[in-house]
């Protein structure tokens, strides 16, 4: 929750009322019970991961890794760029200063102790930040409610009170697109993975998500009280850029001490946004990209040298954010059947299976927008969501209507493939649906310290032919076995039972 | 609301800055040695982490762009 928020949310609240307010609060909100849910599963499985892609890659293997990492760095990239975007139009906004050097210096200030202290000032410096929102919005609620006052006529006829079939649409394609996307959203999985039990995580996440919807729907009012209290005009032909700085216009008319005061908070907000970003950045390269072995001084290296890129992309291409909504509806196109990896009905999937999830996912929307613009050129234009998530047609709530359902059609053409491949393999029908000869899903006793695995378990017991076909079944019958396994020690009876069980499946 | 002079505002971003860095610093200071770089797994109890959570609220400014142009449109 960065400096942005002051904008978004009061100009959501100008322009479509109280229905798209509270349809974009929740959708924010939602979205967190998903990792009280998923969180404890996940973890119980793999007591050591912190990025959710460490699961993957020993679920799914490398390939379906690599694209989910791929889809997290970016989505963490593009919210530091437009972080800092956020930050540059607040300070200019508010006041006459350039905005570059701003940014410099909070990029610079970000990392020196980022890069010394990681995820744990992180996390710190985020209880400082709820704080100074919480004690931000409460200052403000006061003043406003002291000094702004509305003319009661104008309230019926502005329509923001009423619902609309937009704010209905957006219930779904929100929930959906935000759901999906915070999937990729290093930071809140380092989080749930950091709750010492699942019950904090649990309390953490409701309480969380609740105060994020008051939150948020509070920080939208200033929208609704700039249009009542005749300080912005919907007519206006400005009114789509003026109703972002709803919140600032708001407080304008407050003493200049508060003008300092919102300042002051903004750049306080703003850093530790940042520095959450960049340490869920930090860890997620740390772990996909250099498996944790590159030695601390590096990742601090690395740390510096993203900010390059963050600045100047921020600065010079704003128009780069469009690239959420590509990442939006990818993600739409490959969440829904990911997570059917943690039950233990699903265990037949693989990497291949997500793969074609992803393709059929993209090429359902192609299909949906080919067929309904009745042009393989506006399909193709869907698919990058031209046209923004807010049309008054029913394209983009088709896509990602197209894309969850399709993504999951995609999954079973996998399974199928996979089912004749060893039909004509074995001669059994059904031989991809066996259960596995021992019975026991892939787990790690809980609460130990280990260290991540270093390469496939097929390869500790010797048995990489059927790695790719099983996948992440471990035969380990109790706690004491996994740790001899961690120790590259295999249990005398299992590589042999296992194997002669895997080659009557596979025979 | 630009009723802050450039002089002030200067001071107040840049001293906001300083603070920001000292707090970070100490964070840094404090937590030395504990290992917690890349990640406090099983560490945190419910109170800071719903901090977080609210901290780590999300947004995006694609939405509200979007919002912005379309929903002129559709009469809002």
């Amino acid at each position: 929750m960065g400096v942005g928020v002051l904008a978004t949310y009061p100009q959501i609240g100008a322009q479509s009322g109280l229905h798209g307010l509270l349809v974009y609060a929740l959708s924010v909100a939602i979205p967190y019970l998903l990792f009280g849910f998923l969180g404890p599963i996940i973890r119980r499985k793999m007591p050591d991961v912190f990025v959710l892609t460490e699961w993957v890659r020993y679920r799914y293997g490398v390939s379906a890794a690599l694209l989910i990492s791929a889809c997290t760095i970016i989505t963490i990239f593009l919210s530091m760029v437009s972080e800092l975007a956020s930050l540059k139009e607040c300070v200019e906004t508010l006041t006459n200063v350039p905005g570059l050097p701003v940014l410099i210096v909070e990029a610079v200030v970000v990392s020196i102790y980022t890069s010394l202290g990681g995820f744990y000032v992180s996390f710190l410096t985020d209880n400082m930040q709820a704080i100074t929102f919480l004690t931000l919005l409460v200052v403000c609620t006061i003043a406003t409610g002291c000094t702004v006052e509305i003319d009661p006529k104008l309230v019926g006829p502005s329509g923001l009170l009423k619902a609309n079939v937009l704010g209905w649409k957006l219930v779904y394609i929100l929930v959906v697109a935000i759901v999906t996307n915070d999937v990729f959203v290093a930071g809140l999985w380092m989080r749930s993975f950091a709750a010492k039990t699942d019950r904090d995580l649990l309390i953490a996440t409701t309480v969380g998500g609740f105060f994020l919807f008051a939150i948020s729907a509070l920080l939208g009012i200033p929208g609704l009280l700039a249009v009542w209290g005749r300080l912005i005009n919907p007519a206006d032909s400005d009114f789509d850029d003026v109703s972002q700085d709803s919140f600032y216009i708001v407080m304008g008319s407050l003493p200049s001490w508060v003008s300092g005061f919102v300042l002051v908070f903004c750049v306080m907000v703003s850093s530790s946004a940042f520095d959450s970003l960049q340490s869920a950045l930090v860890s997620t390269v740390s772990n996909d990209i250099f498996r944790n072995k590159l030695r601390i001084e590096w990742v601090r290296v690395v740390v510096m040298a993203i900010l390059v890129p963050t600045i100047v992309v921020s600065i010079k291409a704003t128009n780069v954010l469009n690239i959420y909504l590509i990442v939006d509806i990818l993600s739409s196109c490959v969440v829904p059947v990911l997570f059917l990896g943690l039950s233990q009905w699903f265990w037949f999937l693989t990497g291949f299976d997500i793969c074609l999830s992803i393709v059929g996912g993209i090429l359902g929307v192609f299909i949906f927008g080919t067929v309904y613009y009745q042009s393989a050129k506006q399909g193709g234009l869907l698919l990058i969501m031209n046209q923004g998530i807010y049309g008054d047609d029913w394209g983009a709530f088709g896509a990602f209507v197209a894309a969850p359902v399709c993504c999951v059609i995609g999954c079973v053409v996998g399974v199928v493939l996979r089912l004749v491949y060893y039909w004509i393999k074995t001669g059994r029908l059904l031989a991809v649906f066996d259960p596995p000869p021992l019975g026991m899903e892939f787990c790690r006793p809980p609460d130990s310290e280990f260290p991540t695995l270093s390469k496939p378990w097929y390869e500790y017991v010797g048995m990489h032919r059927y790695g790719p076909m099983i996948d992440r079944l471990l035969f380990v019958h109790n706690d004491e076995e996994a740790h001899k396994l961690q120790d590259g020690i295999i249990v005398e009876h299992d590589p042999q039972e296992s194997s002669d069980s895997v080659e009557s499946l596979v025979k | 609301m630009g009723s802050l002079s450039d002089h002030a505002a200067n001071a107040c971003i840049y001293a906001a800055y300083g603070g920001v860095l000292v707090i970070g610093l100490f964070a840094v200071w404090y937590g030395r040695g504990k290992g917690q770089y890349l990640a406090s797994n099983r560490k945190r109890s419910a109170f800071p982490l719903t901090f977080n959570f609210i901290a780590s609220g999300k947004y995006s400014s694609t939405f509200s762009q979007g919002y912005r142009s379309l929903l002129s449109q559709s009469g809002l």
